[in-house]
């Protein structure tokens, strides 16, 4: 059950933003779409909704066909990116209001109580006489979801709801997230360009990549077992180290070999193909400054700093080739300087250069397998 | 600074000195107007104002005047509100150029529409009807309210169309409810320039009523009575033609000022 998207296509005239996608979503669930800015979730979870037609293809809710269903009619809510309130009634009213023109004919007391309960759950029962304008944006977002979650839908679209406000707002909010969805009985689809986002939220993730689902399933799933080096490198955040790497065979062996300095010998040899091309999946945070016992060490040279936070991005130049290492604290490392770089042989993905396909990943690359 | 005040006054001088003429003249008798040229009338008299009051004359050229005034902005409004919401919000087949081709219709001159009006409202029967001058005006004051209620209504996020729907409102109820209330200073505007164009408009409210529903404009411009030009008469008329205008004025001045801020005026 939940929602079934079959075959859909989405064209703005010329111009094509989803094609032949097929997708499902559970019952129950908190379902991420992410994928970069511009590649089409909102359109994604317009057409979901029932906001907007698909060009081709069908919606089904709990196995209904909803494709031609007027969105009043669907039991849905929606959060938008900007902050979408009514302007000209208070926040009460906001909140009230898809309850007012339900065909439920609620009785004043139910509404009453409605509205206090879901203006306690989001923090903004003193507010509710004022009007939007006079409302601060994390509060006028707070109002939007109170307004969605009121009429209790069976699913709840949520358009990058937390895209506009700043950055402090962004991880208070996304914390009372966790909380009220886990409370609330409803489907949710959760639009996002950050992987941060979506895996500190949500049950299921959804990765859009070029008009088409590129791989669903669970969170965890998706992200320690990637199949596509564009899923491994977005979900991973600063993200995932992609090295171009050949395969050669030394005495027998077969080894990757990103440059004359970096070999590393290969595991699950019977998968790979001496000659062929592959690229290296290594997370930021599994690449160690120093020489570790038992690991493969390389150089590169510093590139640039970026703190971020209290955590520090560092990029760096190996043979041509990028290398980003996290680094858990601030500091600033000079341009040019060396570094000694160690690697896990153990940690690396291993996708095709082609197909962008995996292929194998290391036998720690997989949760609870880290030291 | 002293500098640019001074230029705003010597052109506020220019700009109010034939409105003072008027408003000076009208208080005058025909005598001195004739004979004299005085800053204040000599003898002061109300007697002008008498008589367009107690003349059924003047008096129906008013109430003609504000009949099909008030008939064309009811006209416009209603017209306008939905055909501004469609060209704002939904996307077909020739949108753009069918609203470019509106306002175009703004640019024509109006005598070009003399003759078809006259003959087409002669054989329906509508000459000399309040709705025949209405309705020639609506073809002037409509493209203008279509232009400026879009550009409110564009103003507006699609979002909440869409929330809306999404809450469970009906297209009527929405438009209503949540939209009516965002798009009142625009309605307020476009109402505005449809009266002030109905208003002043001569050419098509002459060609089009004979004498029972004469406008005041043109019950102005014929007022020439057995012993000439009752110039004292004819200014107070004047004035009072000017007093609606200045009330509209009055009344939304705050609508219109944010209505000009925000729409395509």
């Amino acid at each position: 059950m939940g929602i079934d998207v079959s075959n859909l296509s989405k064209n703005y005239g010329a111009e094509v933003v989803l094609k032949g996608l097929n997708l499902s979503i559970p019952d129950n669930s908190f379902t991420s779409i992410v994928a970069p800015t511009g590649a089409g979730k909102t359109t994604l979870l317009r057409v979901m909704a029932g906001v907007e037609k698909p060009t081709e293809g069908k919606v089904y809710y709990d196995g209904e066909d909803v494709t031609d269903v007027p969105v009043q009619n669907r039991k849905i809510s929606m959060v938008y990116q900007q902050f979408i309130n009514y302007p000209s009634l208070t926040l009460y009213e906001n909140i009230a209001s898809p309850l007012r023109v339900s065909e439920e004919n609620f009785s004043e007391e139910e509404i009453d109580a409605r509205v206090q309960e879901v203006a306690e759950l989001l923090n903004i029962r003193d507010l509710l006489d004022h009007l939007p304008e006079e409302a601060s944006g994390g509060e006028k977002q707070r109002t939007a979801i109170a307004r969605a979650l009121i009429k209790e839908p069976q699913f709840t679209f949520l358009d990058e709801p937390l895209a506009n406000l700043d950055y402090k707002l962004r991880e208070e909010l996304r914390g009372q997230f966790q909380l009220i969805f886990q409370e609330e009985q409803s489907t949710f689809i959760y639009a996002t360009p950050a992987p941060e986002d979506a895996l500190s939220m949500s049950s299921h993730i959804g990765f859009l990549h070029d008009k088409n689902i590129l791989q669903f399933g669970e969170s965890e799933e998706v992200y320690y077992h990637p199949g596509y080096v564009e899923v491994g490198s977005y979900l991973n955040e600063p993200q995932m180290n992609v090295l171009n790497a050949e395969l050669i065979e030394e005495e027998g062996t077969k080894c990757f070999r990103v440059s004359d300095e970096l070999q590393v010998e290969a595991f699950d040899q019977e998968k790979l193909e001496t000659g062929r091309s592959y690229l290296l999946g290594i997370r930021p945070q599994d690449l160690e400054i120093g020489e570790l016992e038992g690991s493969v060490t390389f150089d590169t040279v510093v590139s640039f700093n970026e703190i971020v936070g209290s955590t520090t991005t560092l990029h760096s130049d190996h043979q041509g080739q990028e290398i980003i290492i996290f680094v858990p604290e601030p500091k600033r490392r000079p341009e040019g300087e060396r570094l000694t770089i160690s690697l896990d042989p153990q940690l690396i993905y291993v996708f095709d250069q082609e197909t962008s396909e995996i292929v194998t990943q290391g036998s720690r690359t997989t949760l609870g397998e880290k030291k | 600074m002293k500098k640019r005040n001074f230029a705003v006054w010597i052109y506020f001088a220019f700009l109010l000195l034939p409105l003072y003429w008027m408003v000076n003249t009208s208080f005058k008798t025909n005598n001195e107007i004739l004979n004299y040229m005085t800053w204040f009338p000599q003898n002061f008299t109300v007697k002008n104002y008498v008589q367009i009051f107690t003349s059924p004359f003047w008096r129906r050229g008013f109430l003609n005047s504000i009949a099909f005034v008030s008939l064309n902005v009811v006209i416009v409004i209603i017209a306008a509100v939905p055909a501004a919401y469609a060209f704002s919000r939904w996307d077909f087949r020739g949108d753009k150029h069918l609203f470019f081709w509106l306002l175009t219709n703004r640019m024509a001159p109006t005598a070009a529409f003399i003759v078809p009006f006259f003959a087409l409202y002669s054989n329906i029967g509508l000459f000399d009807t309040h709705l025949a001058v209405a309705l020639a005006h609506a073809l002037f004051n409509l493209p203008l309210a279509i232009w400026i209620l879009e550009g409110f209504m564009s103003g507006i996020p699609r979002q909440i169309d869409e929330t809306a729907f999404v809450d469970g409102y009906s297209f009527p109820r929405f438009f209503w409810k949540i939209f009516r209330p965002l798009i009142s200073q625009g309605i307020a505007v476009a109402a505005f320039f449809a009266f002030l164009f109905s208003w002043v408009e001569l050419l098509l409210a002459r060609t089009l009523t004979s004498t029972a529903a004469k406008p005041i404009t043109v019950t102005l411009s014929r007022s020439l009575g057995a012993g000439g030009w009752d110039w004292g008469v004819l200014a107070a008329a004047g004035v009072l033609t000017m007093v609606p205008g200045a009330l509209v004025v009055y009344f939304i001045r705050n609508l219109m000022a944010k209505g000009f801020a925000m729409g395509r005026v």
